[in-house]
């Protein structure tokens, strides 16, 4: 972009301010020859009256060829920063539509969405794009770039739009647009930005690359429109957090329900929870009313507390009702929660004593007595073990037993391959030699070594990373006693690198908690024990550590079971991945979606993991497979993204920081965007500007000259 | 036809007076009649001797001191009484010859000054005399009390014509060097000339004892610079030409000839020189006349 003329020919004109030159020169008058004898008096002055009478002359031929020549360039009309030095300005352009199709377009303000109004003002934009023109319309949903010189086809697709759960960021669709135009031959390009401006669909981060590829675009102008609303505000059912998605039955769930009022505007609400009986095609049933009052900018928290769910699965929504909210999609959040009977866990030990503490963890005997025990314990000695249906256990735990059979590893690794949880919990009767033979190697993380540490003064647990599922809920504990709970004395392992890994180590950077995958089971190894008594030489304090030593019971027996880490509820984009229990598998299913029911469908594998890309609609899915793929009923959830409510709008620094600054340009209405386009396209006029300075040297050699004359003839 | 008293005593040649000599005794007679002395009476004067009071004389020519000593009243006689010499001295260099849209030229309206003045002194029975110069003196004719001498003056002029170029200073050095007696000396020029040399030459005079009479006459067209475009002046004397803007040079033009003028009219002043500055748009007779009551009032 740089300057030129709408009218360039008549700058010829100019040479017409050789005219007072050449009017000069022809029609100089012959001088009058007079006699005149005070010539001495004339002399006297002459030289100095020659240079003022020359400059004089000089100044006034100045102005008049000045006059001449700036009413030639006035009417040539004279542009800057437009295009218009390419001759014809209807010349075909290619434009890209980039609309916001997010959920924050949603906005009513004056009884239209901002993405009716961003429809409305591309629409009337296509008609008056030159005749030709090859045009292209993106959304949010990341459609690819096609530019076709079609503008039905762009109309249609204009009213075609939907907003769009799953949302590319804006800035992200702006590269691709450009790219698509840097392939056009038109001469002119154009790429058109409708949005809200809300700050989730203009993250930063792109703004080099997207200049640069601007830069390398000829005769591009970029256009933001911005369509959001003035002062915009909203009460928005913000997060929904439940304690677990996955939970014994006896076990009680608290839903933590956060409410928000962004914007100038608060209000007072009614917070409800619905939730269905569990059983499929029920209709949810309210369960909970909660009032709030919100000042603006301010969030509440709002808890309801759910027992005695039946299962299978459940699922629910929080909303909000008791005001007009220009914004309803994020008045209602869904959730599903899976509700499974009490796992159920072999305890395999040579001395009762040995697993009291562990087995008290996981089903303390007043929880038992009350049923409201979220396991069930059998302990069975070494010798039982070898005659128990492992099928019946999600999970089976070693605790100090001296050794097995290799029958028994060989058992054992057919339960873990086929999903099962295996846990080995270390002691002083265990000998790492009946551990280490070829059959407990191929279920065990590692060999264990003959040695036992006794350490003085003792390590401790050093929960360092919190991303294991084992060890997740303790962030938020910030590791609760783990890391002050002596342990005097573990084992050593020789760690199977291939195959293991470190979930936990001690401060000594030895390993304490190992984990190992085999088949579809997983396999945790403890090199300490979970044993005490108080008149002995214990190996570690872990087992009088209170909550701390019941929650890692507990986080590590859910792992096992494939119960941890299982999520159920997703933002709508997410990749949704769900395991499935020891004995189901995935072969035919049936999906059945917020809008309805899917054929069937084979995954042709006989996984144990169904997992579901690009979730659009947002609500509640189920997944039901057939006896004879082990009869299961699975569900999840799909929320609108929380961003998806933060309206604020980015600024215009931010756009700047993107575009480059004076590389774009800004409207907020069809007026302003027509106004720019034309400054674009043809450039802004001089021709005022022009006009002015013309009138003023017009003026100005006007009085010049009748000073000049005046004081002459004085 | 040749020129006569008539023909330079006319002061407006085409329309008004029909006999030049009568307008000329008019002048005189009109001024004798209403100032009852003659305007040049009360200087240079020097006591000659006393003569019994007659009634009619002027009560303040009475010697009071021999009135103290011999209670008789006597009066004063002065030379000035009895003979002034003038010397009507003309400028006959080219630039008198101009004017650019007057009837009279520099040189004819200095004849009719020079005329009524010599028919003034002739008239109070004193003598005066001519001298003509350009470069140098050139002509001049005694000085005569006779009534004849008015026409032998004004018919020598008729015959001149202004040529040539100038020197004022050094022609009026030599006059300052010819005359022997005090005179009263009429300079009759346009002063075209660098002023000081000029000055100094009138110091010269005035130093010999000489009443100075200085009539800068120049041309209307010389005192307005009526002129507009481009114009080409030629010197009449030094035939050199400059080719200029008329309208652009006036106003400087103007300046310095009011410098001219001021410097003569100040430095005359200091040297007690009578500086008359006249321009030939003005009837002579009122130029006259002014100058002649003006300097009545002073004596």
């Amino acid at each position: 972009m740089g300057a030129g003329l709408i009218n360039a020919g008549l700058v010829a004109g100019a040479v017409l301010a050789a005219v007072p030159i050449i009017l000069h020169l022809v029609l100089r008058q012959k001088p009058k020859h007079l006699v005149f004898p005070a010539l001495r008096l004339i002399r006297l002055r002459r030289r100095a009256n020659l240079k003022k009478m020359r400059l004089r002359q000089w100044m006034l031929l100045a102005l008049r060829m000045a006059l001449i020549a700036l009413l030639a360039l006035a009417l040539a009309r004279p542009v800057i920063q437009g295009s218009s030095f390419i001759r014809d300005q209807e010349a075909p352009v290619a434009a890209v539509l980039v609309f916001d199709s997010s959920y924050s377009m949603l906005y009513q303000q004056e009884n239209k969405s901002r993405l009716e109004r961003a429809q409305e003002i591309g629409m009337d934009l296509l008609p008056k794009l030159p005749d030709r023109s090859e045009i292209a319309v993106l959304d949010s949903s990341g459609s690819p770039v096609v530019l076709r010189a079609d503008e039905s086809a762009a109309r249609e697709r204009i009213e075609a739009l939907k907003p769009t759960p799953t949302s590319v960021p804006v800035t992200d669709l702006v590269p691709e647009a450009l790219k698509a135009l840097a392939d056009s031959p038109q001469l002119r390009k154009e790429l058109y930005l409708f949005s809200d401006l809300a700050q989730g669909s203009w993250p930063s981060g792109r703004g080099a690359e997207i200049q640069q590829l601007a830069e390398a675009i000829d005769n591009l102008a970029i256009y933001v429109l911005n369509v959001g609303a003035k002062e915009p505000h909203n009460i928005a059912v913000a997060s929904l957090v439940p304690s677990a998605q996955v939970l014994s039955r006896n076990s009680a769930l608290i839903l933590r329900v956060i409410v928000e009022a962004n914007g100038t505007t608060g209000g007072e609400r009614t917070v409800e929870l619905y939730l269905d009986d569990g059983s499929d095609h029920a209709a949810p049933l309210k369960r909970g009313v909660e009032n709030v009052t919100l000042s603006p900018g301010e969030a509440r928290e709002v808890n309801f507390t759910l027992r005695a769910l039946a299962g299978p699965v459940h699922q629910g929504f929080v909303r909000i009702v008791g005001g007009s909210d220009p914004l309803p999609f994020d008045d209602q959040r869904y959730f599903t929660l899976e509700v499974r009977p009490t796992i159920r866990v072999l305890l395999v030990t040579s001395r009762r004593g040995d697993v009291l503490y562990w087995e008290q963890a996981l089903a303390p005997t007043q929880m038992v007595r009350k049923q409201r025990n979220l396991y069930e314990c059998q302990v069975v000695s070494p010798k039982e073990f070898l005659e128990a249906t492992l099928d019946r256990f999600a999970v089976v735990t070693l605790v100090n037993v001296p050794e097995l059979p290799d029958q028994a590893w060989v058992r054992l690794r057919e339960y873990v391959i086929q999903g099962g949880g295996l846990a080995v919990l270390a002691g002083r009767r265990l000998r790492p030699a009946g551990y280490n033979s070829a059959a407990a190697q191929d279920v065990l993380p590692g060999k264990l070594s003959g040695d036992v540490v006794f350490s003085d003064p003792p390590v401790y647990l050093n929960p360092s990373q919190f991303a294991h599922p084992v060890l997740a809920k303790f962030r938020q504990w910030e590791g609760g006693d783990l890391a002050r709970l002596p342990v005097y004395r573990y084992l050593q392992i020789a760690l199977d690198r291939e195959n293991s890994l470190v979930v936990m180590a001690y401060n000594d950077q030895r390993p304490a908690l190992v984990e190992r995958r085999v088949g579809n089971g997983r396999v945790l190894l403890l090199t300490t024990s979970v044993s005490y008594r108080p008149d002995a030489q214990n190996w570690s304090h872990l087992p009088v550590g209170g909550w701390t030593f019941v929650a890692l019971a507990d986080q590590m027996t859910q792992y096992l079971a494939g119960s941890s880490g299982q999520r159920l509820n997703y933002e709508a984009g997410q990749t949704v991945t769900l395991r499935l229990d020891s004995g189901q598998q995935l072969a035919d299913y049936l999906l059945i979606t917020p809008e309805g029911q899917e054929p069937r469908r084979s995954s042709g594998s006989r996984a144990s993991t169904f997992v579901v890309a690009g979730t659009q609609a947002v609500g509640h899915y189920r997944v039901q497979a057939g006896p004879q793929a082990g009869g299961f009923q699975k569900g999840f959830s799909i929320n609108v993204p929380r961003d998806e409510s933060r309206l604020e709008p980015v600024g215009r620094n931010q756009l700047d920081q993107l575009f480059g600054e004076d590389h774009y340009a800004f409207a907020e209405d069809t007026s302003g965007l027509e106004r720019a386009i034309g400054e674009s396209r043809v450039g802004r006029e001089v021709f005022p500007i022009l006009m002015v300075l013309l009138v003023g040297i017009l003026a100005g050699e006007q009085w010049l000259a009748n000073r000049f004359y005046r004081s002459e003839n004085a | 036809m040749p020129k006569t008293v008539e023909t330079y005593l006319k002061p407006e040649v085409i329309r008004t007076v029909s006999r030049l000599d009568l307008r000329a005794k008019f002048i005189v007679e009109g001024f004798l009649t209403g100032l009852h002395a003659s305007p040049f009476h009360g200087f240079s004067v020097e006591f000659s001797e006393h003569r019994r009071y007659v009634p009619g004389d002027d009560p303040k020519d009475i010697d009071w001191f021999v009135y103290a000593k011999t209670d008789k009243y006597y009066i004063k006689k002065f030379e000035a009484e009895t003979n002034v010499t003038g010397y009507l001295v003309m400028d006959l260099s080219g630039s008198m010859g101009y004017t650019y849209r007057q009837e009279l030229t520099k040189f004819e309206y200095c004849i009719c000054l020079a005329a009524a003045l010599g028919y003034l002194m002739i008239h109070q029975q004193d003598s005066v005399g001519l001298v003509t110069f350009d470069q140098q003196m050139r002509d001049s004719l005694p000085p005569r009390s006779r009534r004849a001498q008015l026409g032998h003056i004004l018919g020598l002029l008729a015959r001149l014509e202004p040529k040539g170029e100038t020197d004022v200073a050094r022609s009026i050095h030599q006059l300052a060097a010819m005359l022997r007696h005090r005179s009263l000396v009429m300079l009759f020029s346009d002063l075209l000339a660098e002023p000081e040399p000029i000055m100094h030459a009138l110091h010269h005079l005035r130093h010999r004892g000489n009443d100075v009479i200085l009539f800068h006459v120049l041309d209307e067209a010389e005192m307005q610079f009526p002129f507009h475009g481009a114009v080409e002046f030629e010197d009449p004397e030094s035939a050199e030409r400059v080719t200029i803007d008329a309208a652009g040079i006036r106003s400087d033009y103007l300046e310095s000839l009011g410098e001219l003028i001021e410097y003569f009219r100040t430095e005359c002043s200091s040297a007690g020189i009578d500086y008359v500055q006249i321009d030939t748009s003005t009837p002579f007779d009122k130029a006259l006349v002014g100058y002649l009551g003006s300097r009545k009032a002073r004596f």
